[in-house]
């Protein structure tokens, strides 16, 4: 097994000046000018989304109270009907062999130690040389010490082969929604790599892009990719398919690709003109309907300032 | 939510791939899967109510286990007892 791996050490007391720091970003402007880009990159300005404001509301999550949050959130599963299982009917995944060619390289196995000493697995995908985006909950377990301790970041893991290396990193952005509200409508987070880990720049990265109209999510057809358990977790496997809708609050989207535990943080993602752009990150199973973060204006903000913040060196 | 996992002999299985295929009350769980450690031990995220549970584990030596699992919701300090078997795909 080829295995090379950056660390990044010390960074544990850092992530929570981070956290403080993401209420401050929520402001950062947008602007849709593209990345550069070169034969292994796909980047990332979608014109076709940049249509009107996506509402200041956006920057005052953290202001809701519990029980009002509790509310959204319950409106927002009976909309959606009941939900039970994550593979919907026959499991309709596909095994993608020898992950090695974009965008499948940009997806990563993530290998995650809580505070406590468990351990995890998840998936990310990388949207610049050095972010790496993913569920809320893959960084952040309230029952497990809060932030993970180090999570390994391996693109297109494909059993044992690690064609692009590794990077651990402890360095992590959230929304304060999801770190202390446990708000399954805010569960989106960042994972920051080193600048001597910028693994990005090996695998290409994903566009991403928002859509202020809610409707666009009706019939939209995606695509989703990561690294389910019941495969061992070594494995990208991945299915498209098409969005249900919105819940009620318009946070998070819904759709009946098959998934299982272990590809929380995956990409759901359109294509459009040979590139591929995240709409959403996969967080949560049901038998009905799987769920994913919808990437609104507030997370394309922060995401932009991330890339803007954590360039390749 | 805390799990075992073990052979039919008892054995502690290390590095097995525990994920949640179904919650009881048509709920939505978070899908992050979880390693055991040595001693078969690990902690599945999920609210912990009584009801039925469908957990899919995944071992090098058998693959991968489909486990229903009925709890009371009494259980709720002791370990859910995983038992793989080459049969119970």
């Amino acid at each position: 097994m080829s295995k090379k791996t950056t660390s990044q050490a010390g960074k544990s007391t850092k992530t929570v000046t981070q956290k403080k720091k993401t209420e401050e970003d929520l402001f950062v402007e947008v602007f849709n000018e593209p990345e550069k880009t070169d034969e292994t990159t796909s980047e990332s300005y979608c014109p076709f989304d940049l249509l009107g404001d996506d509402e200041i509301q956006e920057a005052i999550y953290g202001s809701y109270s519990e029980t009002e949050l509790q509310e959204m959130n319950a409106k927002g599963e009976e909309e959606l009907g009941p939900i039970e299982e994550s593979v919907i009917g026959v499991d309709e995944r596909k095994r993608i062999n020898a992950p090695f060619k974009f965008p499948n390289t940009a997806i990563c196995s993530l290998q995650i130690a809580s505070q406590d000493g468990k351990r995890f697995i998840g998936t990310g995908f990388f949207v610049g040389p050095r972010v790496v985006l993913t569920a809320g909950h893959c960084v952040y377990m309230h029952d497990h010490g809060g932030w993970a301790k180090s999570i390994e970041v391996i693109p297109a893991l494909d059993g044992t082969t690690q064609k692009y290396g590794s990077a651990v990193s402890s360095f992590y952005y959230s929304l304060v929604g999801w770190t202390k509200n446990k708000n399954t409508e805010y569960d989106f987070a960042a994972i920051i790599l080193h600048e001597n880990a910028a693994l990005g720049q090996k695998t290409g990265w994903f566009g991403y892009c928002y859509h202020t109209d809610d409707k666009y999510f009706n019939n939209l057809a995606v695509t989703l990719a990561g690294y389910p358990g019941d495969k061992g977790g070594s494995q990208q496997w991945g299915m498209s398919g098409v969005t249900t809708g919105v819940t009620n609050n318009g946070r998070k989207f819904a759709y009946k690709i098959d998934t299982y535990g272990g590809q929380s943080g995956s990409p759901v993602y359109v294509v459009n003109n040979n590139s591929y752009y995240a709409k959403g990150i996969h967080t949560n199973g049901g038998s009905s309907y799987n769920y994913a973060t919808r990437i609104n204006k507030n997370i394309f903000d922060l995401v932009k300032g991330y890339k803007e913040k954590y360039p390749a060196k | 939510m805390d799990v075992k996992v073990v052979t039919v002999e008892g054995e502690p299985v290390d590095g097995a791939v525990v994920s949640l295929s179904s919650v009881p009350n048509n709920g939505t769980f978070p899908e992050i899967a979880s390693l055991t450690d040595e001693q078969g031990l690990a902690n599945v995220i999920c609210e912990y109510v009584a009801g039925e549970y469908v957990f899919s584990v995944y071992t090098d030596q058998y693959g991968v286990s489909k486990i229903p699992v009925t709890l009371s919701g009494k259980e709720e300090d002791l370990p859910v007892i995983l038992i793989v078997t080459p049969e119970t795909e």
